[in-house]
């Protein structure tokens, strides 16, 4: 069982990676995987994932004692998952504020509509769980959860995009 | 500290920000960030930005 697990995961990576490729050479104005970013989105790039992973450890320091006092029980092993989140979300938010989310040559409607797609997905995989009474099992929250989480997490995404947007015409 | 050299000199090409960063190929707001000072380029994009307005690094970004 062991093995079939590590192909799954594998299998499901590379899937990913390659939906991930595809998407990124449609959503990308020059129909190129790599997005290009100029030399001061790259210095705020970097800074953003530093506070991603100062996010991230934060997160998983609370959820270390909330486990220690009992309080995250229900969460079981997704809480880890929850603190990527927490620091991808952080990630994201300070590269947009910082105009260095969208690259040079994305097309910033096309990857706006992708991301709110994915959310769509995402958020009727949660209510098809919750209908089925998939999400908790024995008070322990269940895989709907991890598509509550990124569908939280992409509508985070496109909302910070369409303010950010907002505040660009304001300015212009 | 504001550049406003460059801002005048780039109006005097009659250019917007955009024109400029697609001209030099960095973005709109990284312009923006240059004029404003809140962003400090380096020399390849100070030489970039001057080729394309016609003027010397002196003239754009020399402060007295």
């Amino acid at each position: 069982m062991d093995y079939r697990l590590g192909f799954i995961f594998g299998f499901a990576i590379l899937l990913a990676l390659g939906i991930g490729a595809i998407a990124s050479s449609n959503y990308n104005k020059d129909k190129k995987i790599k997005t290009k970013y100029d030399e001061r989105q790259k210095i705020a790039r970097g800074k953003s994932f530093t506070y991603g992973f100062y996010a991230m450890m934060i997160a998983n320091l609370l959820l270390m004692f909330a486990h220690l006092f009992g309080l995250a029980d229900f969460l079981g092993s997704y809480g880890y998952f929850t603190a990527i989140i927490v620091g991808i979300l952080v990630e994201m938010t300070y590269a947009i504020f910082k105009d260095a989310y969208i690259g040079l040559n994305t097309n910033t409607r096309k990857y706006m509509i992708f991301m709110a797609c994915i959310s769509g997905i995402n958020i009727l995989s949660t209510v098809i769980g919750i209908a089925n009474g998939e999400m908790i099992k024995d008070g322990v929250l269940q895989t709907p959860y991890l598509n509550l989480l990124c569908s939280i997490l992409f509508a985070v995404l496109v909302a910070d995009l369409g303010i950010k947007h907002l505040l660009d015409k304001k300015e212009k | 500290m504001k550049n406003l050299k460059l801002k005048s000199a780039r109006a005097a090409c009659d250019m917007s920000q955009d024109e400029l960063a697609k001209a030099v190929g960095v973005s709109r707001q990284t312009i923006s960030a240059v004029e404003k000072g809140d962003y400090n380029p380096t020399i390849n994009l100070c030489i970039g930005i001057c080729k394309v307005l016609n003027k010397t690094l002196d003239e754009l970004f020399w402060e007295d």
